[in-house]
């Protein structure tokens, strides 16, 4: 299984591969005004309007660092109307692993507000054995939030028709 | 008439008629002592000198000579005789013409010279003229005539030219000049006459005369008498007033009554008397004044002489006090030439420091200059490390972008499945590629920011270091200018030190000549004290004098 590694603040996440449209350089974005301060704002990904959530803000409060590795990794969100794009702001997303899902584990904890937090397991690369967070995409967004997104996503695609 | 024409004056008029009474009697005599003076003794042997040698000797003017020449001629004579008597002939020939020409100059017009000069000449004349020409020639023929009869023919006619020429014309002769003598007799004869007649003339004037002067002998005679009554009846007053003012009596007065010598002479006595009077009378006061003040001398010379006694210790006091000064000032004089050798030490020293100094100036500011230049390089290393920032930052944006690439690319290669597998092992390589570069980017970025650090830190540095040389050539000028204010100020210093040293000379020189002034005045002081006591006895000889004076001076009666 090959997973893109993430890191946000000390800790490294995972997303995996199969989700991932393409990992682009973060572009300026349009602000939402009003919007959860989760919700980094809206970018365009070819030619489709897409909602940006900082993962960064989502996982730790602070907001994404405006730095070369902060880059926009575009996934495949599951939504009733079928799958639509979904930016994710986070640091540091510069290399890919492949790592044997038998050797994943269940953390044994589940946090309620943060259901998106999946298995935990071992990097094979990195020696001292950090343990690498699986990010699971279709538990990302609450409903409120994910109604809100893409009723301003079909709002905003509106528009421009 | 006389009484106030002064003695002198007198006595010198009759002086002058005297004299001129004298005068007249002397001009008298004289002019007839002029007239007659041919009779006088030496002119009587004068002329009796004369007429011996007229009696004597054949007279020039009477040719009695010649005569008798020719006629020794005739006789039988011999050679040598006859041959003298030529010779006598000639010569008397030329003495009668040398006198007649005399006699033609001297004689006046008058009978005698009609006598003398014109009828005695012709005859002799001839009779010159007929020996020469007629009987010479006979003679001589006669005597140079060998045969005798011959000769006694010759002598016969001589004789014959001498009884028929000769003799008429020589008697001629004669008879003039026998009128010529009574002539000159008769002419002496009445010369005498005059004579005899001025002379007794002239003794009756000067007999007359002697009368006068005897009369007026007489008159000054009696005039002198008269002055020199007077004149003693004068004297004799003031001889009586001199003599009685000589015994003291001054209350005598004079009666001065004529302007003549005498006259001032009463009057001088009289003012003298007055004077005399006055005199005395202030004598006698300042005689009692000269006794208070010698009194008073004698006290005061007596305070005078212990004062001097005092002054004479204060003066050796004030000769060893600047004995002590003169050498005080010696020692400072010489503690002065060592503080001068110092300051110009010093003085030295302080030109070496701005030599010194000026030389680091001049380091200072190669130095200042070399911290510009460093600084101007270290800025160009700073401008090029941005450059090199710049490339890194290119690089790095290239190595992004690659990892980019790459990580997409695996993603890609994924879901390729069994067909991605090769891409995602060259997708894995070039990332790490794109990492390695990254990291090297992020060294050379770690590297270049040290450098600029460094290198800023350095301008920095260079920058304060510059300011400190900046600081210190300003302050090395400060130095120099400090240093060369000190060489002035001690420059300064010597001259001052010249001008005391010379002050110090002077105060040295001038404290010996004190020194030897205060010896003096001692000495002077010693010799004062012994005048003073001689001034106390010659006081007390004063005294005495004083008291003589007094006494003396009572003698004299003085008039109020």
């Amino acid at each position: 299984m090959l997973v893109l590694i993430i890191q946000i603040g000390p800790d490294r996440f995972a997303l995996d591969a199969r989700v991932v449209r393409e990992v682009v350089p973060a572009v300026a974005l349009r602000a939402l005004p009003h919007a959860p301060p989760e919700v980094a704002g809206l970018a365009t990904w070819r030619g489709e309007v897409t909602p940006v959530i900082d993962l960064v803000r989502l996982l730790r409060g602070q907001p994404c660092p405006a730095r070369m590795s902060s880059r926009l990794v575009v996934v495949d969100y599951p939504t009733p109307s079928g799958p639509r794009p979904l930016g994710l702001l986070a640091e540091q997303v510069t290399d890919v692993e492949r790592i044997d899902e038998r050797a994943a584990h269940d953390p044994g904890v589940t946090v309620p507000d943060a259901p998106y937090l999946g298995r935990v397991l071992r990097s094979p690369t990195i020696a001292h054995g950090a343990l690498i967070q699986l990010v699971e995409v279709t538990a990302l967004l609450p409903e409120s939030l994910r109604a809100l997104l893409y009723a301003a996503v079909a709002e905003a695609g509106r528009e421009p028709a | 008439m006389l009484k106030n024409v002064k003695l002198s004056v007198r006595l010198g008029g009759l002086f002058m008629i005297f004299l001129a009474a004298f005068g007249v009697f002397t001009l008298v005599a004289f002019r007839t002592v002029d007239e007659i003076k041919i009779n006088s003794p030496l002119y009587r042997q004068i002329i009796q000198d004369k007429d011996v040698v007229a009696d004597v000797l054949p007279p020039p003017e009477y040719i009695i000579e010649s005569y008798l020449v020719v006629l020794q001629l005739l006789g039988d004579i011999d050679d040598a005789t006859a041959l003298r008597l030529y010779e006598r002939s000639r010569a008397l020939r030329e003495e009668y013409d040398e006198r007649h020409a005399v006699w033609v100059e001297e004689l006046p017009e008058g009978p005698l010279r009609q006598a003398l000069v014109v009828d005695s000449l012709t005859p002799a004349k001839s009779f010159y003229a007929t020996r020469d020409q007629e009987y010479l020639p006979k003679i001589q023929q006669a005597r140079a005539e060998q045969d005798p009869v011959v000769a006694a023919a010759r002598r016969d006619e001589a004789r014959k030219i001498v009884s028929d020429k000769l003799g008429p014309q020589y008697e001629q002769h004669r008879i003039a000049i026998d009128e010529t003598v009574r002539l000159a007799l008769a002419g002496s004869k009445r010369n005498e006459d005059r004579a005899a007649m001025i002379l007794a003339d002239r003794q009756r004037v000067m007999r007359w005369l002697a009368i006068g002067l005897v009369a007026l002998a007489l008159a000054i005679m009696m005039l002198t008498v008269g002055i020199t009554g007077r004149l003693t009846r004068h004297l004799e007053t003031a001889t009586d007033a001199a003599s009685r003012v000589a015994s003291g009596d001054l209350t005598v007065s004079v009666a001065a009554e004529s302007d003549d010598e005498a006259g001032r002479l009463l009057a001088s006595i009289k003012a003298m008397t007055a004077s005399l009077n006055s005199l005395v009378t202030r004598v006698k006061e300042a005689s009692i004044q000269l006794m208070s003040t010698a009194t008073q001398f004698s006290a005061t010379s007596t305070e005078q002489e212990a004062t001097i006694n005092g002054f004479g210790a204060s003066t050796a006091q004030i000769a060893a006090a600047v004995r002590e000064i003169s050498a005080t000032s010696g020692e400072l004089l010489t503690t002065m030439d060592n503080v001068r050798s110092v300051a110009t030490a010093a003085a030295r020293l302080a030109d070496d420091g701005r030599a010194g100094l000026a030389g680091m100036d001049a380091s200072m500011q190669q130095l200042d200059r070399s911290t510009g230049s460093i600084s101007s390089k270290l800025s160009v290393i700073r401008e090029k490390a941005a450059d090199i920032n710049v490339v890194v930052t290119t690089i790095t944006k290239v190595a992004d972008q690659t990892n980019l690439l790459s990580v997409n690319a695996a993603i890609e290669a994924e879901k390729a499945g069994e067909y991605g597998l090769g891409f995602l092992v060259l997708a894995r390589e070039i990332r790490r590629l794109a990492d390695q570069t990254a990291v090297s980017t992020l060294d050379i970025e770690q590297m270049v920011r040290q450098m600029q650090s460094a290198v800023t830190a350095g301008v920095m540095e260079m920058d304060r270091f510059a300011e400190d040389v900046r600081q210190g050539v300003t302050t090395v000028a400060r130095i120099g200018a400090q240093l060369g204010e000190i060489i002035e100020r001690v420059g300064a210093i010597n001259q001052r030190f010249e001008t005391v040293n010379e002050g110090m000379r002077a105060q040295s020189q001038g404290a010996k000549q004190i020194n030897d002034a205060m010896l003096q005045l001692n000495e002077g002081a010693r010799q004062s004290v012994s005048s003073v006591r001689e001034l106390n006895s010659a006081t007390s000889h004063l005294r005495t004098a004083v008291d003589g004076l007094k006494t003396e001076i009572s003698h004299f009666k003085v008039s109020a």
